[in-house]
């Protein structure tokens, strides 16, 4: 099987996937009535909107009221409003994947548009940016240390590490957030208590890139210390059974120096598990994403779901859902990439 | 295999994990009972999202003890109430006596007058307060409503809920205030300028320098019926003077007695996470089973369906299922245990594999044993233990799952959970103000409940092999 | 002329909870220039450990407790490990471990990892060592383009090719080879048997040769080495040991165990285990198992008695 043949059956496994959680959700929208009401809040908004600029040319409310009902009615066929939630099945399954679905009750965009592929569309770069680089700083600290604890098993370190990384599972990231910010936005006053910038923002752009990265401190902090024990304990216990394959003891006896066996016969061996292991928590940390955005009022998907669902807004958490699975989906696909670059063995 | 398992406890019991962990779950079951059994659970709940039945708590108030660590003493909440008070035409009156002693003011003052009962002419009941300066000044009129036509003497009113009246924010109060000052001390402040400041900044202090200053000593809170003719009874009343400072837990910001919901967070918080895990246990463990044991076309559905549901983002779509589906205890639970099972399913489905080859179950099978027998006498007996060890171990993810939906606001509403708690404290900006007694307590206590189990866990760790970590979190 | 390696009371020790496992206890041997010798016995005789220790491969639980080994006439153990692996290992002695597959990097091209010890030694730039790598991989018969797998790419018998292109690379003038060919099917088997003949001669190789396949030794060795318990039962040349006939009871039924084709007697098993080597028992180690075995065994641990023609047998049967 060559590379290409095995990345296109991984991209169709994923695609699968993703469709497979549209489906399920579409089915549960439209069994639980929540596809009608979604579909009817936007034919009135619509209807609404075409009374408004027919008003000006029909002076007769008569007629006014007869165009309007006509033009609600065809509506009403076009999206299928007339008919049972499972014939529109696909039809609701398209919109959800153009993101064709109406406006928000109350959220919004910076700019005021309150159409919902606008506002995740603006939302969305601000979810990656915090996820993505709280996942690699949870890598690169949690590789580190990992790889330093792993030279000495059984020490004093090593089991405070195994012991830490279990109890950093009891900690919710929400939480451990909301602490932060009553540590250090109220009583230290370090850090703001949320938020993406200051209001106002500040003009020169370094500035604003600073102030950007102050805001993200503490939410990136909390993600990488909820998750980092882990990360550790799981890169010790692959590296020490690394170390302890035959090959490692081999490629000394070759004479070659330690700082290369360790770089090439551990840590460059240690990779495509290490990768394996971030693919796995890839779904958490996009959970956790949602609640730490939310507490530190991040503006992206996560606290956007807070708000839709605090505003009971059916069409939002539709629409999240499909994205959050879709983020979750695309890059998975870019580490799977990843992987066979750093494992030859997928690469047959 | 009681030999096995007393051998297994020694093991258990040598790990300090093991014994922190199960201390503390004795503590959590003993808390659990005890608000089970002591307190009226189901009145609580109801009371509990009812903002009427804690008008008369502070709001956002800190615990009583911070008082032991600061030195600004907090006023505590101070209640005085009388029963049983017989008022009439003036003649008698019920007096309710304030010794106050403090550095600060009350943060506010109410009265509520609770089953009264008169004849003759509606009374107008009267509150009026003798400072300890000698000065005097009216604090709160009721009039209490005429009868009704076709009603007879005696008249009850306010018998299903109390009269209630906020004394600290009475424009009446806040004119006769004005006046008093005015008068008596010469200091001229508008009615609403009181009222802005607070009333019983007022009422209970001095003029001092530019400034109102608290006035100590004996307050005299003197309840009186004008009536022209009949008799008042109370059954209940109660002047409250309201402090910064309540119980042992403090209070939230409708004032509700943080810990009450505290304590019934406990059984709650075991019982979703137990019984979560129990079922996610039972259903995962039974199709790995299924499935490793029958092999073929039921292996193949089953694992592909653990494969997919393994391999989504959960939070999202629980979020999304408890949204459309209603933030109900049952479809919290039933949500996380068709979302819940795939991991064991597949880990258990591994493990069958390995036993079904393995020597003593080909024996069993070459003398004749069938597939049930073999699944119930031989395979069972081996994965029980790792079972049992799969339902403390997943227990702490559904307590932190719940937590997070509940912070989220999908927590069920009718319950006082600890996620829920902690919600509204975000919501209504606890963290910004510094309420650490709302924010802190709540938390701490959900890790608390996930570490015993944690501690469970590794504590079973070397008395169960094969060990599994599941991935599960919130 | 001295010799290419000797080998003098060397005893290597594990150090386990059950206490000091002696899996080398003095042993004393040379090899010649040129010469091959197979080392034979079960699993747990501490023939695989004598390779290790000679090429300072040591696990971190085994220590060598005493003893010498000389290779090219110098006192190697008591260099530094540094020092060692500078000047004499994979250089002047080399090996093949254990199991191919565990020998080599999963990740990395195995022309690479022949060449890797030419570039960090500095004998060689990158290209030149790639040249002599694909030299080297044609050598042990597999074509230059080998030089671009990875280990995952190869069957068995061509990663045994690549581990022994590997040990060639520097040039070694001792062989150690540690069941080559144990994990391989018969025919893959012969086909590195010949290899490595081929190699001895061509290169003018000293070889070890562990085995617990006293056919392949006989096949392979000019003299044979057997272990018992930690200890060497008996050594002496193929011709005298295999040839004529063994002179230790523990060689002789290792012999009668091996199955033959054509033959009327069904091959037997020595009865009983190898000996616990954290407490070996008293006297000579393979007693309890020995069929001849008089009081004078259970108590004293016989010598190695010469029974001519350098030939040494460790047993109470050849004198008082």
């Amino acid at each position: 099987m060559g590379v290409y043949t095995r990345l296109a059956l991984k991209a169709l496994s994923l695609i699968i996937v993703l469709f497979g959680v549209l489906l399920f959700v579409v089915i549960i929208f439209g069994a639980t009535g929540l596809s009608d009401r979604v579909l009817s809040s936007i034919v009135n908004e619509e209807v609404r909107l075409y009374r408004q600029s027919v008003a000006s040319q029909i002076r007769d409310p008569e007629a006014l009221e007869a165009a309007v009902t006509k033009f609600r009615a065809e509506l009403v066929r076009s999206y299928g409003l007339d008919r049972p939630w499972y014939e529109r099945l696909p039809n609701m399954l398209l919109r959800v994947i153009l993101l064709d679905l109406g406006r928000a009750r109350l959220a919004q965009t910076f700019t005021g548009s309150n159409v919902i592929s606008d506002i995740i569309m603006e939302r969305l770069p601000n979810t990656v940016i915090l996820v993505s680089t709280a996942i690699a700083i949870n890598f690169l600290i949690g590789i580190f240390l990992g790889v330093r604890v792993a030279t000495k098993p059984g020490s004093r370190l090593d089991r405070a590490t195994s012991f830490l990384s279990a109890v950093s599972y009891a900690v919710p990231t929400w939480w451990l957030g909301i602490l932060f910010i009553l540590v250090f936005a109220f009583y230290l006053r370090l850090f703001p208590y949320g938020g993406l910038y200051s209001s106002p923002p500040p003009s020169d752009p370094l500035m604003r890139w600073l102030d950007i990265i102050w805001h993200a401190t503490l939410p990136i902090t909390v993600l990488v210390i909820v998750n980092v024990g882990l990360t550790i304990y799981v890169t010790r216990t692959i590296v020490l059974n690394i170390a302890q394959e035959d090959f490692v003891q081999v490629a000394r006896v070759k004479g070659l120096p330690e700082g290369l066996v360790n770089r090439r016969y551990v840590m460059r061996v240690a990779a495509p598990p290490i990768l394996t292991n971030i693919i796995l928590g890839l779904a958490g940390s996009i959970g956790g994403a949602i609640l730490t955005e939310t507490v530190f009022s991040w503006p992206g998907m996560g606290t956007l779901f807070f708000e839709a669902i605090v505003q009971s807004d059916e069409a939002l958490i539709l629409s999240l859902v499909y994205m959050f699975t879709l983020v979750y989906v695309v890059a998975r696909f870019v580490l799977e990439v990843l992987y066979m670059v750093v494992d030859p063995r997928v690469r047959i | 295999m009681s030999l096995r398992l007393g051998g297994g406890f020694k093991i258990y019991w040598s790990t300090w994990t093991g014994r922190a962990g199960l201390a503390l779950l004795i503590v959590l079951a003993i808390v659990s009972i005890y608000t089970l059994t002591v307190l009226p659970v189901a009145e609580i709940s109801r009371q509990w999202n009812d903002p009427q039945h804690w008008a008369d708590y502070p709001k956002s108030a800190p615990p009583t003890w911070v008082n032991l660590f600061s030195e600004r003493r907090l006023l505590e909440t101070i209640s005085l109430s009388f029963t049983g008070a017989r008022l009439s035409g003036g003649a008698k009156s019920q007096d309710l006596i304030l010794n106050y002693q403090a550095e600060t003011f009350p943060t506010y003052i109410s009265l509520s007058i609770e089953g009264l009962e008169y004849t003759g002419t509606p009374p107008v009941l009267v509150l009026s307060v003798v400072r300890p300066d000698g000065y005097s000044v009216e604090a709160a009129r009721i009039v209490v409503p005429p009868p009704r036509p076709g009603e007879n003497p005696p008249i009850t009113r306010y018998e299903q809920a109390p009269e209630r009246v906020l004394i600290s924010s009475s424009d009446d109060l806040a004119r006769n205030l004005a006046q008093l000052y005015a008068d008596k001390f010469d200091v001229l402040v508008s009615p609403t300028r009181v009222l802005q400041e607070g009333v019983q900044r007022y009422l209970m202090g001095v003029p001092r320098g530019g400034s109102i200053v608290p006035l100590d000593g004996v307050y005299r809170f003197t309840l009186t019926a004008l009536q022209s003719s009949g008799e008042t009874s109370i059954e209940r009343g109660r002047v409250l003077i309201g402090g910064e400072a309540y119980g042992l837990m403090g209070t939230d910001v409708i004032g509700r007695d943080l810990a009450i919901g505290l304590l019934l967070g406990f059984p709650i918080s075991l019982f979703i996470g137990v019984v979560t895990s129990v079922i996610v246990t039972g259903i995962g463990a039974a199709l790995g089973l299924v499935s490793g044991y029958m092999g073929g076309k039921v292996d193949n559905v089953i694992q592909r369906l653990a494969d997919f549901m393994n391999n989504i983002p959960l939070l999202p779509i629980l979020i999304f299922l408890v949204f459309s589906f209603g933030a109900k205890l049952w479809v919290i639970i039933l949500v996380f245990v068709a979302f819940g099972w795939p991991g064991l399913t597949i880990v258990t489905r591994s493990i069958i594999l390995q036993l079904r080859e393995s020597q003593f179950i080909e024996s069993a099978r070459a003398v004749g044993a069938s597939s049930l027998r073999i699944l119930a006498r031989h395979i069972f007996p081996h994965i029980a233990p790792f079972i049992i060890a799969q339902i403390i171990f997943f227990t702490p993810s559904f307590i932190l799952l719940e937590a997070a939906l509940s912070f989220l606001g999908l927590g069920d509403p009718s319950l006082p959970t600890w996620g829920q708690i902690l919600e509204l404290g975000f919501r209504s900006a606890a963290v910004y103000l510094g309420y650490w007694w709302w924010i802190l307590p709540p938390g701490l206590l959900i890790i608390i409940t996930s570490i015993t189990f944690v501690m469970i866990s590794l504590g079973l760790e070397p008395v169960i092999n094969p060990r599994v970590r599941g991935r599960f979190r919130a | 002329m001295s010799m290419a390696l000797s080998v003098e009371g060397l005893k290597v020790y594990y150090n386990t909870e059950k206490g000091a496992v002696r899996a080398v206890d003095d042993v004393s041997f040379d090899l010649a220039r040129g010469e091959s010798l197979a080392v034979v016995g079960e699993s747990g005789s501490g023939k695989s450990t004598l390779g290790l220790s000679l090429i300072r491969a040591l696990p971190k639980n085994a220590t060598v407790v005493s003893g010498r080994v000389f290779i090219d006439g110098e006192e190697t153990l008591s260099l530094s490990l540094q020092d060692f692996r500078r000047r004499y290992s994979w250089k002047v002695i080399s090996m093949v471990f254990q199991g191919a597959m565990n020998s080599l990097n999963p990740v990395l091209k195995v022309g690479d990892q022949v060449a890797e010890p030419l570039i960090y030694s500095g004998s060689a730039d990158k290209d030149e060592a790639r040249r002599r790598a694909m030299d080297i991989i044609e050598m042990v018969g597999l074509p230059r383009e080998f030089y671009h797998r990875y280990p995952h790419e190869l069957s068995g018998g061509m990663r045994q090719r690549v581990a022994i292109a590997m040990s060639l690379v520097m040039n070694p003038k001792i062989l150690i080879l540690d069941e080559p060919t144990s994990a391989l099917d018969v025919t893959i088997q012969a086909q590195i048997m010949n290899l490595v003949k081929d190699l001895m001669e061509r290169l003018g190789l000293s070889v070890i040769f562990i085995t617990h396949d006293l056919a392949l030794a006989s096949d392979i060795a000019d003299r044979i080495m057997v272990m018992y318990g930690g200890q060497i039962m008996e050594l002496g040349s193929i011709e005298r040991v295999i040839g004529e006939a063994p002179k230790h009871p523990y060689t002789e039924k290792l012999l009668a165990s091996i199955p033959r084709l054509r033959s009327e007697g069904i091959p037997e098993f020595i009865p009983g285990r190898p000996p616990d080597l954290s407490s070996p028992p008293p006297g000579c180690r393979f007693h309890p198992r020995c069929p001849y075995a008089f009081d004078k065994c259970k108590s004293e641990e016989p010598p190695l008695f010469n029974v001519g023609g350098g030939h040494l047998s460790k047993c109470w049967l050849h004198g008082e």
